[in-house]
């Protein structure tokens, strides 16, 4: 039980070298999905919220360290996204909810509360533009992820869930 | 104790929260803080290592068709350059009329992307080129069509660009056309020049190259064309968006731009170039 809890920070070092190899070959627009954010949602759905902010703080630290963006930004926001992600999860549901639609539709939640938090931490300008935030910078790489979460999902085989 | 303890129990994903969030707050604050500056270059260095042994395996898929491209730019380039060889002949002899002086001379260094992450606010490249190969922080990088960015920082052998589309990107640049000057930056979705005077004659379709004002790339570098002119009813200024030259998210080898700029000009203006970073 706790080596499973430790693994997503295992999974982490493929993942993120995914996400900065072949990642940025699928790039449509310089929108690109957030393979990290889908390990994160996952985990916090199959071990609560507190586990789910712990994990995010400690996923977007390595984050910050291995893409070279501004410390603490993707912290701050990785723990935001499973606080809101760690809201759905139901202890009678473990084991089903990533299995469901729903799933899908928490990705994409806890993808626009991370993007939209990230451009207002490393970008924060009173000139913003509002649309342009929650839609480019928030709907478009949400979209995206929730996408490829459900490219995973469809070709994960079913009994390899939790 | 028990009042604690339930506040606690009712209380402790919130409480949890707010102390992450403090914490990544604090980071955030001290992300200029030399020794956390240290910290993530360690951090940058030892990930960039792994991340090349992967990449050049990666790389190899494409380089046929990379091939091609790059022996029909040849041929482009060796017309061009047959073509800016008199201009340089001319420009030589003119500057020696009027006993105008190089200040500036550089190297190109050769470089592979090996790996990117993308954000919408800060895009930053990793290259294999480090301190070994005399990169310094500030250098300009550059492909065949302009200006990808500057060297963010560097480990001993491998370097980060923070590219155009960074939102702590600024650089002078001017207008090749009409020679107005303003500050280049990224918005998070656009690449713009802001607070240019309503006088300013920019025109549609003018090209946009870095200014030999600054301190950091002394050189004019392509960037890219002016695209849309947002001209606001009220206010003295413009801003003009820019549709850069270089594919940022296509970049796959640069070339890093050893300037030695001059040694007077660099110690008057404290050049960023000789910061040790």
């Amino acid at each position: 039980m706790k080596i499973d809890k430790i693994l997503p920070v295992i999974y982490f070092i493929p993942l993120i070298l995914i996400q900065v190899l072949i990642v940025p070959y699928i790039e449509l627009n310089g929108i690109v999905p957030d393979l990290i954010l889908i390990l994160l949602v996952f985990y916090t759905l199959k071990y609560g919220q507190l586990y789910g902010m712990i994990l995010g703080f400690v996923l977007g630290a390595l984050t910050d360290f291995s893409t070279g963006s501004i410390l603490g930004s993707s912290m701050f926001t990785k723990t935001l996204s499973a606080f809101v992600a760690g809201y759905f999860y139901n202890e009678n549901l473990v084991g089903t909810i990533t299995k469901s639609p729903l799933f899908l539709a928490i990705v994409f939640l806890a993808s626009m509360v991370n993007a939209i938090a990230f451009s207002l931490i490393v970008n924060f300008d009173i000139s913003l533009n509002i649309f342009s935030l929650i839609f480019d910078q928030g709907i478009l790489p949400s979209v995206y992820t929730t996408i490829i979460a459900s490219i995973i999902m469809i070709f994960t085989p079913r009994r390899s869930y939790i | 104790m028990r009042i604690v303890k339930n506040i606690w129990d009712q209380f402790k994903e919130y409480l949890v929260l707010v102390f992450l969030l403090l914490i990544s707050i604090i980071f955030i604050s001290h992300s200029d803080n030399p020794s956390v500056k240290n910290l993530k270059t360690t951090a940058f260095g030892s990930f960039a290592f792994v991340s090349s042994l992967f990449s050049d395996v990666l790389h190899t898929t494409g380089l046929k068709s990379e091939n091609e491209k790059l022996r029909k730019q040849n041929a482009e380039l060796m017309l061009e350059i047959n073509k800016l060889r008199e201009f340089g002949i001319e420009n030589v002899e003119l500057k020696n009329l009027l006993s105008v002086k190089d200040t500036i001379s550089y190297q190109l260094i050769p470089a592979k992307i090996i790996s990117k992450a993308f954000s919408a606010d800060q895009t930053t490249f990793t290259l294999n080129k480090g301190k070994s190969e005399g990169i310094k922080a500030g250098m300009a990088v550059i492909t065949g069509e302009g200006l990808v960015g500057i060297i963010e920082r560097s480990s001993d052998d491998f370097s980060l660009i923070r590219t155009l589309k960074h939102i702590n990107f600024r650089v002078v640049v001017k207008d090749q056309r009409s020679r107005f000057q303003g500050i280049l930056h990224w918005t998070g979705s656009q690449l713009i020049i802001s607070n240019l005077p309503k006088t300013s004659e920019i025109k549609l379709g003018d090209r946009i190259v870095t200014s030999e004002l600054s301190s950091l790339i002394g050189q004019p570098f392509p960037i890219g064309i002016v695209k849309k002119i947002i001209n606001p009813d009220e206010g003295y200024f413009n801003n003009v968006l820019i549709k850069p030259f270089v594919e940022i998210e296509k970049v796959e080898n640069v070339f890093i731009v050893a300037a030695i700029p001059h040694k007077i000009k660099n110690s008057i203006e404290l050049n960023f170039y000789n910061s040790g970073n």
